[in-house]
């Protein structure tokens, strides 16, 4: 008996022994497998938590006087969870009336058959907080509805996901747009102050692991918000001035039009408008609204010949290095003859005896080109590269290109060049660089480095930029005189661009547009620039409006635009008439 | 001595003595373990309830963020120009003209400054101690305090 039983129960205590030794075995062959091993860490990861980009919110941006120009805004990206999806077409059908996405492209997202490597599936991003809570709503609807059905073919809204983030947004639209730029959906930002403060705007994101067993749940790392600008543009002199140049546009037939206020003491832009605008909240439209090669910002990324503004450099050098002064008589005989080029006057007659004063009122060619003469090439080159001209200002905005300056010593420059360069000619500037250099004329002879940031709100603390000096091209006495000859010369010649009760220094420009085959085409673009009151600049305005068709003279198409401009701008900067001014100054 | 041989003589003699001792041990150290597990669950089971919390306060504040710039950008829109422009119209407003404008003199109004959203950067400040002595000094130190009015002029060296 005992013998018959003993190898059963032999056999049954080494199987129960062998047992262990082979769950012991396959407990040590997993510890030693290296690719087992790793397979198990990463399915534990897997479940165990995940990774979370914590996104700061971008920084707002702000007018000077903090209206909103740029926020953010909850936007849902809409999904669908695969595994869960029972009918596409629905899916397909809500998505396509509510968030007017494409039907076939939802029903072929949606559609994929959920695998490992398919859990998860984007459906339409930029969905508004109206449109998302419209799509929760016909989820749980259909899920009372059709919820019990068995069938395949029951409606069904099953799976689908909806995870919210920041979007930006534009209050303002196309308000101040060439200037403020836009950020993608990539939130990458393009052109404009959001290009240029990209990486200050938008913060530092940062990955965290964020476990999902609650016993190991950690406070959140401090992710502070992108810095906040306040820019120097006021929204009102902004719109007032784009309203101006659209309508310039309009009633002269031009290509575009700009107009650029700049604070001279300071640098401030306190407007920068341009044509086309668009609005950066529809961003996708911009290849539409700016097909290439046109700048989306004119007045930074736009050179061009400026033509006669251009004499007021000249002539304030030819004042500094004291060749000339106010009184100083040219004969104008109608031509200038230099290295084989004959200058003619802009209507090709002869001014007679003039003097400095007369050669700005009549903006003579001739007069200007001998002053050019007077000064000499290297000097004038020295004091146009003083004035800034063929390098970008280092305006705090992208996308600025910098113009171009020949000087003596370049394969292109010919003795020539002197005196067309001194009217404007043979050089090519931005309105920023023009707008930058005319204003050592308005602020006793500094020039201010153009910004368009006023301050920097970063955790809480407002930074002030500040001012920075840019250069110092010629004396105040120059600043002065020159000022002084171009409020008169505007005077004498009873301009279109003076504005009853204030005293404006100015000078029109009308510019050749250079061909392939020289200056052919009769079209032209006309400026103007000007500073006020004259005696003590608190604005300076730079118009160019681009090949105008109902005149080719800056006279008649920019003076009219600048006059309307300050007539808006000293009501809109609370500047009285000059002579209220001086009363209340004198009480 | 007696009595000790007396009481050893009777533990043979009752064996379950002995029994009740080791099952009263046994039942203490199952009473211990089972207080000591059911601190440690009550513990772990208030740890994982707060840890739920704080996973869904964090998501809160995500969404409270989000929901905070929302409403930035609602009143933004609100207050945009075109829409104070058509606010203004409708009730009667028209653009000033500079022929409208009338001046006077404000004493010590320098013009509209640019906003100030937040404070500026603070120069340090060194802070006082606002606390009498009495709540930070040492019994010495008071001691001293008390005595040095009547002690020290003692002490100083006359000339």
């Amino acid at each position: 008996m005992k013998s018959d039983h003993f190898w059963r129960f032999s056999f049954l205590g080494y199987a129960i022994s062998i047992l262990p030794l082979i769950v012991l075995f396959q407990l040590l062959r997993i510890q030693t497998d290296k690719e087992q091993i790793q397979m198990f860490i990463d399915q534990g990861k897997r479940f165990s938590g995940y990774y979370h980009t914590i996104e700061p919110a971008r920084g707002q941006i702000f007018d000077r006087y903090g209206h909103p120009i740029a926020g953010n805004k909850t936007v849902y990206e809409v999904g669908a969870e695969l595994y869960y999806v029972r009918n596409p077409e629905t899916i397909a059908m809500a998505l396509s009336v509510i968030t007017d996405a494409d039907y076939n492209d939802v029903l072929e997202a949606a559609s994929i058959p959920p695998s490992p490597d398919a859990v998860y599936v984007v459906l339409a991003k930029g969905v508004s907080q109206d449109q998302a809570e419209q799509l929760k709503i016909l989820v749980d609807q259909m899920q009372i509805t059709y919820g019990n059905r068995k069938d395949e073919d029951a409606p069904s809204l099953r799976g689908l996901m909806f995870f919210p983030y920041l979007e930006r947004m534009y209050p303002e639209k196309s308000t101040a747009s060439n200037l403020v730029g836009f950020v993608n959906q990539e939130r990458e930002g393009f052109y404009g102050v959001e290009a240029y403060y990209h990486n200050m705007l938008a913060g530092k994101e940062k990955v965290v692991w964020l476990p999902t067993d609650p016993n190991l749940v950690e406070g959140l790392p401090d992710t502070p918000g992108g810095v906040s600008l306040v820019l120097t543009i006021d929204r009102e002199i902004q719109t007032s001035m784009e309203a101006l140049v659209d309508k310039a546009m309009k009633q002269n037939g031009a290509e575009s039009a700009t107009i650029v206020v700049l604070d001279p003491e300071t640098g401030e832009i306190m407007a920068m408008a341009t044509t086309p605008r668009m609005d950066i909240n529809q961003y996708w439209r911009y290849a539409e609204v700016f097909p290439a090669p046109m700048p989306f910002n004119r007045a930074i990324s736009q050179s061009y010949e400026p033509g006669s503004v251009y004499k007021v450099l000249t002539m304030a050098t030819g004042l500094d290095l004291g060749v000339i002064t106010p009184d100083t008589e040219f004969i104008d005989t109608g031509t200038f003859e230099i290295a084989g080029a004959i200058i003619y006057n802009w209507n090709f007659g002869a001014w007679g005896p003039q003097n400095m004063i007369g050669c700005l009122q009549h903006s003579l060619n001739t007069c200007h080109a001998w002053v050019a003469t007077q000064i000499g090439a290297q000097n004038f080159y020295a004091y146009m590269q003083k004035f800034g001209l063929g390098r970008s200002t280092g305006i705090d905005m992208a996308g600025e290109v910098s113009g171009r300056l020949k000087v003596p010593g370049d394969d292109d420059w010919y003795e020539a060049d002197l005196v067309t360069n001194a009217f404007g000619q043979g050089v090519a500037a931005t309105p920023i660089q023009m707008i930058s250099a005319i204003s050592a004329l308005a602020n006793d002879g500094k020039i201010m480095t153009p910004h368009i940031v006023h301050s920097m709100i970063s955790d809480g603390v407002q930074h002030e930029i500040g001012y920075n000096l840019a250069a110092e091209p010629i004396t105040p006495e120059t600043a002065h005189t020159i000022t002084e000859m171009l409020a008169q010369s505007l005077e004498v010649e009873s301009s279109n661009a003076l504005v009853p009760g204030y005293r404006v220094a100015g000078k029109t420009g009308t510019g050749e547009i250079p061909t392939p085959y020289g200056y052919t085409s009769y079209l032209t673009n006309t400026s103007f620039v000007g500073w006020g009151p004259a005696d003590d600049p608190k604005f300076l305005v730079y118009v160019w409006l681009e090949k105008p068709t109902s005149s080719i003279w800056g006279s008649e198409v920019a003076a009219p635009v600048f006059r309307q401009a300050v007539e808006k701008l000293v009501v809109l900067m609370n500047l009285p008439p000059d002579d209220i001014r001086l009363e209340l100054l004198g009480q | 001595m007696q009595q000790l041989e007396r009481f050893t003589q009777a533990y043979p003699q009752a064996p379950w003595r002995g029994q009740l001792q080791i099952i009263g041990l046994f039942l203490v150290v199952i009473v211990l373990l089972g207080l000591v597990a059911g601190v440690y669950l009550s513990v772990s089971a208030r740890s994982t309830a707060i840890g739920r919390d704080i996973q869904g306060l964090q998501r809160q504040i995500r969404l409270l963020e989000q929901e905070n710039e929302t409403l930035k950008s609602v009143l933004a829109d609100l207050s945009a120009s075109r829409r104070l422009e058509k606010r203004s119209n409708e009730i009667g407003f028209v653009p000033m003209q500079v022929e409208d404008a009338i001046y006077v003199r404000v004493p010590g109004y320098s013009g509209r400054p640019p906003i100030t959203l937040a404070p500026g950067r603070e120069e340090p400040v060194v802070r006082a101690s606002v606390l009498p002595d009495e709540y930070t000094e040492s019994l010495f130190d008071w001691l001293y305090r008390q005595l040095s009015p009547y002690v020290l002029p003692l002490l100083e060296v006359q000339p």
